[in-house]
């Protein structure tokens, strides 16, 4: 049977070979990768969900490593479909639109690479083949974000940086306990880290958490992700943003739930009967997603906006895992499955709209709804999942996220994630109403096409999952369940029909509320087409004007507007003002100082010198040690 | 066959060293040839004889005196495992000279390089401590003719500041050598060892403090490194590669045979951990603010000395293992680094930032050689760079030097700054036009790709290595056996 190690070879060789074989053929590429996608869907599927198995696999490592072990359980299956699903949906969009770009080559060696990490991350079963897909992905995604940037330079320093220091910080918590397990086995490491004195426990927790945190863009670790997503390649972004941010999601369950658990954080410290270290990582979360609710209403480029949205979002994820709780852990696995759909649907279509009219910003597009409609309804279904309204997923996730806050008495995490969630809702009308509503900012936007044929593959399923789960939240449910139970938590949810979403303090029938709304759309549909006559063609420049004649150059679409009243709201102008990448930047420019100086000073071109050293090194040995 | 013995990798190559500028009367080129076949003869000596060595070591008697009075040549696996690697890595670079070099010096650099090769061989196979100076001295003196052939400003005052401290390193080590020998009346490495204890402690102290620096410059510790730098900017590129793959390590080597198996000082080799891991931290930070590619490599190149420093300062047979994995990986990885910086810098007509921009594009496949390599000196899966990095993250781990490691990472993530600079300015800036393009001789490019395969493939398959590196790790670590073999009837002849 093929196991997963050999699952996670498959993108990575298919990969390589579409480098060497595509200098050849171009279109084996796209065949390899098509390909590798197909084998890696129907074997993902093909795994039993919830059984466990492991697997070892010797790459004829040192005797240090062991051999490293993979491994499937309900958990890993979970987010092993997610990436695979992933996986295929941008790999079509690729399609599309790589094909013509001077990087077409590099971008399949390491997109199939990226991919092949990611399904690394989750089926390995020791922390040395996890930490080894890790940084895999680390290195091939920057060569992704880098590929189209414009700004490659600070982006693609920043990205490296955050992730090498997280991936670091995390060896050294891995370093900590292997130095007490003698073993980089999971269980193993487990049962050493449960011997363990509470301080090194927590150092450890904490080392661990800043690496999984960096992967999820939480703040204050959040600097690369804005222009990392914004500048990476369009086609990429979507799994950058809903794929590569849930590995932080997964290390995060995998650490603090399996290997440290949460029952023995909280023996060494609680609040509100939540681990400290879980509490002050819930209210990171939800701190996140307020501020990047707001930096991304302000924002005019439009994957940047999504960019701070997608922040914004996993901090809620962020927030209801550190709980603790089974049902926070649900919440928190239900909202990544809805915001990887959510998300890539958005960047796909964005993608599509950028290549379509080569423009970016809100400023420069508008009124795409006659020429795109399908995008507009993909954008319009991806909001109403953003802003966590019924009918469609997104609010059957908030929802459980939301109920879990209620069951564990944190009102004002619960107030302050309200706030985050209603305020989304300007950013997510801002992003329809300026692509596809008002007036057109140029005439040539009059003239583009629908996005290409191969983005539709991607966009129907997930509008038509986006739908599904919201019309059946309880679809979701077994597996959910089965994942919690992975992770050693009881049932969270008392469902027992697809139709409704039922836990603690109550439920709702998913059924209903769609076929209610949908009653309630076609009569104002019927009643809009009835009395109110089809409006008139008009042309752009058709608009009353006060005595002054608009040119074709004059800026009449205002959509990218919204948001910037924001900035006279008292308190929330100033946070506006205010960047913590000062900060950084400062350190850096410290560091840069002290380099600056050690190279002036200490190597500073003197021959004679360099002869002093010699001899004062060793006036000082004989000095310190001969007595 | 008796005639067949390794004491040939030093016999030949110093004979054909003496031999090339008499061939150049005969043709041109033929010195270039004659240095390449020497190292292929030594490297394919040095394999025939590392899987024997592995079994036993070899006590190669010279001239029918047996130790301690003689001089012998002491071949145990360490010592053989880093024979392979230094010829081996200087046949490599003399394939990219065949073709690379186009000046008249071409056969003072054919004996030089030979020279260089030869003493570093030496240094490693030697049982002597004054014929391991004697080698110093050999590889020493053509390093510094090396350094400052090109004739310009850059090259000779290098070569002037490296003469310098190297004439306090022969100093120092001289010195060491003499105290030795007024105590204990030998110069054999061996019985060194086996009466070490005899010695006045004092005198003993000193002697030790003396040859710590001299190996210390010779192996590129800070703060003695200081004249390193240049060096690495000043020489061609070749040459930088040479002396980071080959000399370097036989310094190293000298370090650790002397500490480990001669002094078995532990002071000192706990010295070495601090010292280790400021080289790291000083050469890193030094190395991110550097504008000029050839000496920002010579930085790192320090940068990763210092992480073997370092790993030989745990002192545990697993960290020492490490270590030397980590001597091939580095001279592996520097080698490519240095190799494909000098083929770039040749074309683009000069190696600073500013003229390497956009040559990625203009030379995809020895900017992507040189990407694969800058990411395998990171430490990146799957390269091999990795392995060693981890194999000795884990030692100290396993000895609780928490706050070394995190030191050691924190430096590596300001590596991954300036290595990722140089890739974003090669491969992200826009194309040159003044370069016109032209082809590479495929020489020149021979090396390289065997040394991607190299990185490559140790990183994936580094357990076919480990059975050498745990051999060479107890031959350090066992110096009962070393004096044994070399002493008693146990080491035989061939």
């Amino acid at each position: 049977m093929i196991g997963p190690n050999n699952v996670i070879l498959i993108p990575i060789l298919a990969g390589i070979l579409a480098y060497f074989l595509g200098k050849v053929v171009k279109p084996a590429r796209e065949g390899l990768t098509l390909g590798s996608v197909i084998a890696v869907c129907y074997l993902v599927f093909r795994m039993p969900f919830d059984k466990v198995i492991s697997y070892s696999y010797s790459f004829k490592l040192p005797y240090a490593f062991g051999s490293l072990s993979f491994g499937t359980n309900a958990l890993t299956s979970f987010f092993a479909i997610l990436i695979a699903l992933s996986y295929l949906f941008i790999a079509f969009t690729a399609f599309a639109l790589v094909k013509d770009k001077d990087y077409h080559d590099t971008f399949y060696l390491f997109f199939n690479i990226v991919a092949g990490s990611l399904l690394g991350i989750v089926y390995s079963r020791d922390l040395m083949s996890f930490f080894i897909f890790w940084e895999m992905m680390t290195w091939s995604s920057y060569f992704l974000v880098i590929m189209n940037a414009k700004n490659p330079r600070k982006t693609g320093l920043t990205y490296i940086v955050f992730n090498v220091a997280g991936a670091y910080a995390m060896l050294t918590a891995m370093f900590f306990v292997y130095a007490a397990a003698g073993s980089m086995q999971f269980d193993k490491v487990a049962t050493a880290i449960a011997l363990m004195p509470n301080t090194k426990v927590l150092f450890v927790s904490i080392l661990f958490a800043i690496g999984f945190l960096v992967k999820m863009a939480t703040m204050p670790l959040h600097v690369w992700a804005p222009d990392a997503y914004t500048e990476s390649e369009d086609s990429f972004t979507g799994f950058f943003s809903g794929t590569l941010s849930k590995m932080g999601v997964y290390g995060f369950l995998l650490f603090f739930a399996t290997i440290v658990g949460f029952a023995n954080l909280k023996g060494i410290s609680s609040i509100k009967d939540t681990p400290t270290v879980g509490y002050v990582i819930a209210w990171l979360g939800v701190i996140t997603s307020i501020f990047a609710t707001f930096r991304a209403i302000v924002q005019d480029e439009v994957k940047r906006l999504l960019a701070y949205s997608s922040i914004a979002q996993v901090g809620y994820i962020v927030t209801a895992m550190s709980l603790g709780t089974a049902l926070g852990i649900a919440g928190g696995l239900y909202h990544a499955v809805m915001h990887t759909i959510m998300k890539l649907l958005l960047f796909i279509t964005v993608a599509g709209v950028i290549y379509r009219t080569g423009k970016d910003r809100f400023s420069e597009l508008g009124a795409l709804i006659t020429r795109m409609p399908l995008s507009f309804l993909a954008v319009l279904f991806g909001i109403i999942g953003l802003a966590g309204m019924p009918p469609f997923g997104g609010f059957a996730s908030k929802w459980v996220i939301y109920m879990s806050l209620l069951k564990s008495h944190n009102y004002f995490l619960l107030v302050a994630m309200i706030v985050s969630s209603t305020a989304a809702f300007l950013y997510c009308y801002k992003l329809i109403y300026g692509i596809f509503l008002g007036h057109p900012s140029s005439p040539d936007l009059m003239e583009v096409k629908e996005v290409p044929a191969f983005l539709w593959v991607a966009q129907v399923p997930l509008m038509l999952a986006l739908m599904v789960f919201g019309m059946l939240p309880g679809l979701l449910v077994p597996y959910i369940s089965k994942a919690v139970a992975a992770l050693g938590f009881n049932a969270a949810f008392n469902s027992t029909n697809m139709y409704t979403l039922s836990a603690a303090l109550g439920g709702f029938n998913g059924f209903t509320v769609i076929n209610v709304l949908g009653v309630i759309f076609v009569v104002v549909l019927i009643w809009y087409t009835l009395f109110f006559p089809k409006s008139k063609k008009l042309h752009r420049l058709d608009i009353y004007y006060a005595a002054e004649t608009p040119t074709e150059e004059t800026p009449l679409h205002y959509g990218y507007g919204i948001g910037a009243e924001l900035h006279r709201i008292p308190w929330v102008g100033a946070s506006l003002r205010r960047h913590i990448t000062t900060f950084y930047e400062k350190f850096a420019e410290q560091v840069n100082g002290i380099a600056s100086v050690l190279k002036d000073i200490l190597f500073n071109g003197d021959g004679q010198i360099y002869m002093l050293y010699a001899v004062l090194t060793l006036v000082a040995i004989i000095m310190f040690l001969g007595r | 066959m008796s005639w067949f013995s390794p004491i040939l990798m030093i016999a030949v190559p110093l004979f054909i060293a003496f031999l090339i500028p008499l061939l150049g009367y005969i043709h041109k080129k033929a010195g270039l040839y004659a240095m390449s076949l020497t190292l292929l003869f030594n490297m394919l000596t040095g394999f025939y004889f590392l899987p024997k060595v592995m079994v036993k070591p070899i006590r190669v008697i010279v001239a029918g005196y047996k130790p301690p009075f003689g001089i012998n040549l002491a071949i145990t696996p360490f010592s053989i495992f880093l024979a392979c690697l230094i010829s081996t890595m200087g046949f490599l670079v003399s394939l990219y000279l065949l073709k690379d070099n186009t000046t008249e010096t071409q056969e003072k650099f054919a004996m030089l390089i030979l020279l260089v090769v030869m003493g570093s061989t030496g240094i490693v196979l030697t049982g002597d401590i004054f014929n391991m100076f004697v080698f110093l001295e050999i590889t020493s003196i053509s390093s510094y003719a090396l350094t400052a052939i090109k004739k310009d400003r850059k090259g000779s005052e290098a070569g002037i500041k490296f003469l310098l401290v190297g004439s306090i390193s022969s100093t120092l080590l001289l010195l060491g050598i003499a105290l030795i020998y007024n105590q204990l009346g030998t110069l054999n490495l061996a019985d060194i060892a086996n009466r070490f204890s005899q010695m006045n402690p004092k005198v003993a102290f000193l002697a030790v403090s003396f040859l710590f620096i001299g190996f210390g410059i010779e192996s590129e510790m800070f703060p003695l490194n200081a004249w390193a730098p240049d060096v690495y900017q000043g020489a061609p590129a070749p040459v930088a590669a040479l002396f980071s793959a080959v000399t370097v390590k036989a310094g190293l080597y000298a370090m650790v045979r002397f500490l480990f198996t001669v002094a078995a000082k532990s002071v000192f080799i706990k010295l070495l951990l601090v010292f280790g891991v400021l080289t790291v931290i000083v050469s890193e930070l030094s190395a991110l603010r550097q504008n000029d590619v050839k000496r920002m490599l010579g930085y790192s190149s320090l940068g990763q000395i210092g992480v073997i420093l370092f790993a030989v300062g745990i002192g545990t047979a697993d960290a020492m293992q490490g270590a030397i994995f980590h001597f091939v990986n580095h001279a592996v990885l520097k080698a490519t680094l240095f190799l494909s910086v000098g083929l770039l810098a040749k074309a683009a007509g000069g190696s600073t930032m500013e003229d390497l921009k956009g040559i990625g594009k203009k030379y995809p496949f020895v900017a992507g050689v040189f990407g694969i390599a800058a990411l395998g000196v990171m430490g990146f899966p799957p390269l091999n760079g990795f392995v060693s990095k981890m194999l000795i993250l884990m030692a100290a781990a396993k000895t609780e030097h928490i706050v070394l490691i995190m030191l050691i990472l924190a430096a590596s993530v300001i590596e991954g700054v300036y290595y990722f600079r140089v890739l974003q300015v090669m491969f992200k800036e826009p194309e040159p036009t003044r370069i016109e393009k032209k082809a590479f001789p495929v020489l020149s490019l021979v090396p390289l790709v065997v040394l991607v395969f190299a990185i490559i493939g140790i990183g994936l398959f580094s357990g076919y290595l480990m059975p050498y590196l745990k051999g060479a790790a107890m031959d350090v670590m066992n110096r009962s056996t070393y004096i044994a073999a070399m002493l008693g009837s146990n080491g035989g002849a061939l």
